[in-house]
């Protein structure tokens, strides 16, 4: 049901940016699997209300739950909400991007404030980033080598069409350092 | 007097145009900077140089061209006029921004030569290197010296005196060829004189100017790459040595005034790699110059609009300097 917006509602939206800053944390740390299928259904079609939320893509839910729930996600900070006839209009604050980097953050700080030895969890996280990067050169590695291998079958083969008899003459995978 | 006079002014109309103008760049240089994104590294490096240094340009020109030169034809010299506050405020915010520029130039060029002076600490000359960079091109002849320690496996370093510095560990590490393009790159840092440009960026030091900074210190690298490279195999060396030498040391400490083969986050490391995997001719974008012609046509049309205005310009600048003086 549709309300005027209230005093709290007002001080909400014009501290929203400085919450964004200090509270946000706090408040997207958790989110249940209906919480997160509405977002996600938010951030799909961008903003909607809650009838064309229940039209559209969440038609096995119940009109109330999905009220409620984004009135919870609006008061979690995560939606921000504009009065459109007798409902709200729902659109999400942050994208997916921001969202999910800052639960990254959130966990990575409660990781760290969880050891007794701050460095500890640290030194596990460098390791694990360490064993990534290593992997993504192996990979990167891999890459240079087939596109080397591929660049001297292109080039012999137009060293076949161009001089059939050259080719026996040439020493196989010499060519590389001159080139 | 007179003179006194004349320097506070002088030095509060380029604080008052240095600052403005710098906020105006912090403000507008994402903007300018995205706009622009599509074109080739080399453009892209001189771009963010040019707006970097455009604060500083901008009111060394007009205080040299128009403050100092009005103050001295119009203002009379035999009035004793008071100083107001603010230009002698102006005149100490520019006294502080110059020391600060100064020291904070000598600090980096202090921690840059201790840290040369330790990896250097028994270095000894490699063996001579042909000088031949990306296809067969003249380049200037820069000692090549061996250091013991394996980072900073390359590194171009020196602003006078250029030096390009190899450790074993990068030597043993890579084929002829890949040392020949990474000797490339840090031969393009020299040529383009990518550590004079970090001197100066130190010297001009601004709040709010770092990410700026940080794109060029990213689009000189690339830029760096691309002028190391002709052809899809030395692409591929060039690669080649950046994943080995990754691998001796993922995150090389940054020492200011060098310009490091291998530096910065892995993710920007990847990217490079992966740039010069797909590399083609296109990466280096076509070199468009300005004609001679239409350089000095722009020039010509400059110094004749200036010479038709100029008395009518000094005024006006007198004008305001009076304003501010009081």
């Amino acid at each position: 049901m549709w309300r005027r917006p209230s005093l709290w509602d007002k001080i909400h939206s014009l501290l929203s940016p400085v919450k964004r800053i200090f509270h946000f944390r706090a408040s997207s740390s958790q989110l249940g699997p209906l919480e997160e299928r509405l977002l996600e259904a938010l951030w799909r079609c961008g903003t909607a209300t809650v009838r064309e939320l229940v039209e559209t893509g969440c038609d096995d839910l119940a009109y109330t739950t999905v009220m409620t729930t984004l009135d919870r996600l609006f008061k979690k900070n995560l939606l921000s909400r504009q009065a459109e006839g007798r409902a709200f209009r729902y659109t999400p604050r942050f994208t997916r991007q921001e969202l999910h980097r800052e639960a990254a953050g959130e966990a990575f700080r409660q990781l760290l404030a969880a050891s007794p030895a701050g460095s500890l969890p640290l030194s596990y996280l460098v390791e694990i980033i360490s064993e990534r990067d290593a992997q993504l050169l192996d990979d990167l590695g891999r890459l240079v080598e087939a596109k080397r291998r591929a660049l001297r079958d292109g080039d012999s083969r137009n060293s076949d069409s161009r001089d059939p008899v050259s080719r026996h003459h040439t020493p196989k995978g010499k060519d590389k350092d001159i080139a | 007097m007179f003179a006194a006079r004349g320097i506070v002014v002088a030095v509060s109309v380029f604080v008052i145009v240095y600052c403005a103008l710098s906020l105006a760049v912090v403000c507008t240089w994402r903007k300018v900077w995205l706009g622009k994104r599509k074109q080739s590294a080399r453009r892209a490096a001189n771009l963010l140089f040019t707006l970097r240094m455009f604060p500083l340009m901008a009111a060394a020109m007009i205080t040299a061209a128009f403050t100092i030169p009005s103050f001295v034809l119009l203002e009379p010299r035999a009035i004793h006029e008071p100083l107001g506050g603010m230009p002698l405020a102006l005149a100490l915010c520019g006294a502080a921004l110059g020391i600060f520029g100064a020291v904070n130039a000598a600090s980096a060029l202090r921690k840059a030569s201790r840290s040369i002076s330790a990896w250097t600490a028994a270095a000894r000359p490699a063996d001579a290197w042909p000088c031949h960079a990306r296809g067969g091109e003249a380049c200037a002849p820069v000692p090549v010296l061996r250091i013991s320690p394996p980072l900073p496996a390359m590194t171009a370093v020196g602003i006078v005196r250029p030096r390009i510095l190899l450790s074993d560990a990068a030597e043993s590490l890579l084929t002829a060829g890949e040392l020949q393009t990474a000797l490339n790159h840090e031969l393009a840092h020299l040529r383009r004189g990518d550590n004079l440009k970090k001197l100066l960026l130190r010297f001009v030091a601004f709040p709010g100017l770092g990410s700026l900074e940080a794109a060029w210190l990213r689009a000189i690298e690339l830029t760096a790459d691309d002028e190391a490279v002709s052809n899809p195999a030395q692409a591929l060396d060039l690669a080649s040595a950046l994943i080995k030498l990754s691998r001796l040391g993922m995150v090389e400490p940054p020492v200011d005034l060098t310009a490091a083969l291998v530096h910065g986050p892995a993710s920007f490391m990847s990217t490079r790699i992966e740039r010069l995997i797909a590399w083609s001719e296109e990466h280096r974008g076509p070199s468009r110059r300005l004609s001679l012609w239409c350089g000095l046509a722009a020039g010509l049309a400059t110094v004749a609009v200036f010479a038709f205005t100029y008395s009518h310009l000094l005024a006006q600048v007198h004008t305001a300097t009076e304003w501010l003086v009081r």
